[in-house]
């Protein structure tokens, strides 16, 4: 499959003196927009399950994970943190996706 | 939040994308109204003040507002998190359309090639190449920026970005993403009746979503858009096509129209000119007026000028200059429009310059009441804003 890149070319912006301070404000919000995805399908889940006359209550903290359901979450943490640090990524050597920032935007931002 | 409306052109989206989309514009509310309250307020209490006892003065322009606010917590608050939603917005809309991109290539060939209902044309030239300004630059740091090509027949780029338009605008820009064209087009219906167009063209179009208006709101007239972007102008004339609107969309550089002289009635553009170096831009005014007809007019909505802004607001539109890999914006928006206009060749005596409030927010007959008044330059002028936004437009006629 064909790869849009995901991540712009050009000088990342710093806001903050600190070291770190604006990668800890991007992994802060993508952390929140997962958490929100989260809350959204979890209500939307409930709902379903009512319509179904199933309420989910105490099972699900008694619900026992098989091996690949297991599996399943441990990749799905794996993209979780990915995109929660998506900010700290590089790219690879020779991709010109994340080439830096042309002669005349860095004249612009300078001035 | 995001509109989600069902689009043929878009992938189908799973919750949890959906779910995303809508928090990023949920996020960018946040961003644009109470983090930019914020700044505000820090700037009316404390570093405006200041400036005016250091200076004796108040704040001459942008840029004295711009270095005096850049230390303050708000500004680096609202900047930080301004630009991580920036790039959420596109992170939010590329996953999707990436593995969808086979089938919407199909399915924008199929509209293309369907003349059913539509006569709309797209011509591609094989042989163009990209000006710098989009080839070198991710501008509003979207990946690949917009000329991208990533299958055959691709319509990835644009399928990108009427996507983050839907992130990005949090309905801003009206239901279809078309206020911009409706506000410009139905100014010029309402405010010159007897002026009847029958050609027009719409330079650096993307997905042609103020180029429909202009063709919705003059029926009888022939709209031509271009663009320097293959992907987008195959998803805006598949786009065109679907809405069965008849448009004839070109790839084409705006600073060299391969179009005759006296070929159109109305040269529009939007949102284009900011993107755009000095020197294409003074080439597009002297090309505008080359190909309108005597009569014609030159129309164009826009960023207003920052001599017409208040220093603190232009020092606010100006954040995307520095910040969102928009390189030339800024020096748009210091020259003086009406110049731009008579050194394209139009004479000083007919330049027009309006803001106007949104059309399809207000309705038809509010819109006409509200043509007249004179243009207005605040808070709200340019500006995406909940509690109200005005457009900024302005063009010339070329004499008889």
């Amino acid at each position: 499959m064909a790869r849009i890149p995901l991540k712009a070319r050009g000088r990342g912006n710093r806001f903050f003196e600190a070291e770190g301070v604006d990668e800890l404000i991007s992994m802060v919000l993508e952390l929140t927009a997962e958490i929100s995805t989260i809350r959204e399908r979890q209500f939307v889940t409930e709902r379903v399950l009512e319509q179904h006359d199933i309420h989910v209550g105490d099972s699900v903290d008694a619900y026992q994970l098989s091996p690949e359901e297991k599996r399943r979450l441990a990749d799905d943490r794996e993209r979780l943190i990915g995109t929660v640090l998506r900010t700290l990524d590089v790219a690879p050597a020779g991709d010109p996706s994340v080439s830096t920032a042309t002669d005349s935007t860095a004249r612009t931002r300078a001035a | 939040m995001s509109i989600n409306r069902a689009n043929p052109l878009q992938p189908a989206l799973s919750r949890d994308e959906r779910s995303r989309r809508d928090f990023v514009s949920s996020l960018r509310t946040h961003v644009l109204t109470r983090l930019a309250g914020n700044l505000r307020k820090r700037y009316d209490d404390d570093v405006g003040p200041a400036l005016e006892r250091e200076h004796g003065r108040p704040a001459a322009d942008g840029v004295e507002v711009h270095r005096a606010i850049k230390p303050t917590r708000e500004f680096r608050f609202y900047s930080s998190i301004r630009s991580s939603a920036q790039q959420m917005v596109f992170a939010s809309v590329i996953p999707a359309v990436e593995r969808s991109m086979d089938t919407l290539a199909e399915r924008a060939r199929a509209y293309r090639e369907d003349h059913s209902d539509t006569v709309g044309t797209l011509t591609l030239d094989p042989g163009f190449e990209v000006p710098r300004n989009v080839a070198d630059i991710d501008v509003h740091y979207s990946p690949g920026s917009y000329h991208g090509e990533y299958t055959d027949d691709d319509v990835a780029a644009g399928a990108v970005y009427d996507a983050a338009i839907d992130v990005f605008a949090f309905g801003q820009f009206g239901e279809e993403h078309n206020d911009i064209g409706m506000t410009m087009a139905n100014y010029v219906r309402h405010k010159y009746p007897q002026f009847e167009p029958r050609h027009i063209l719409d330079c650096g179009c993307t997905v042609g979503h103020n180029t429909l208006p202009w063709a919705q709101t003059f029926p009888q007239a022939e709209v031509h858009a271009i663009d320097v972007a293959p992907g987008v102008l195959r998803y805006a004339s598949a786009r065109a096509q679907a809405k069965g609107v008849p448009v004839r969309f070109k790839q084409m550089d705006a600073t060299r129209l391969d179009y005759p002289d006296a070929s159109f009635d109305v040269v529009f553009s939007s949102m284009f000119l900011h993107e755009l170096p000095l020197k294409d831009i003074r080439a597009y005014f002297r090309e505008a007026y080359r190909v309108l007809k005597p009569g014609g007019l030159l129309w164009t909505m826009e960023l207003p000028p920052n001599s017409a802004m208040g220093a603190y607001e232009s020092f606010y539109l100006d954040w995307d200059s520095y910040y969102n890999n928009e390189p030339f914006y800024k020096t748009f928006r210091d020259q003086d429009y009406r110049q731009l206009c008579i050194d394209g060749g139009f004479d000083p005596d007919e330049f027009v310059e309006v803001t106007l409030p949104r059309y399809t927010f207000i309705g038809d007959e509010a819109f006409r009441q509200a043509i007249d008044a004179p243009a207005q330059f605040d808070g709200q002028t340019g500006r995406m804003d909940p509690k109200g936004t005005r457009w900024y437009g302005f063009g010339a006629w070329k004499r008889k």
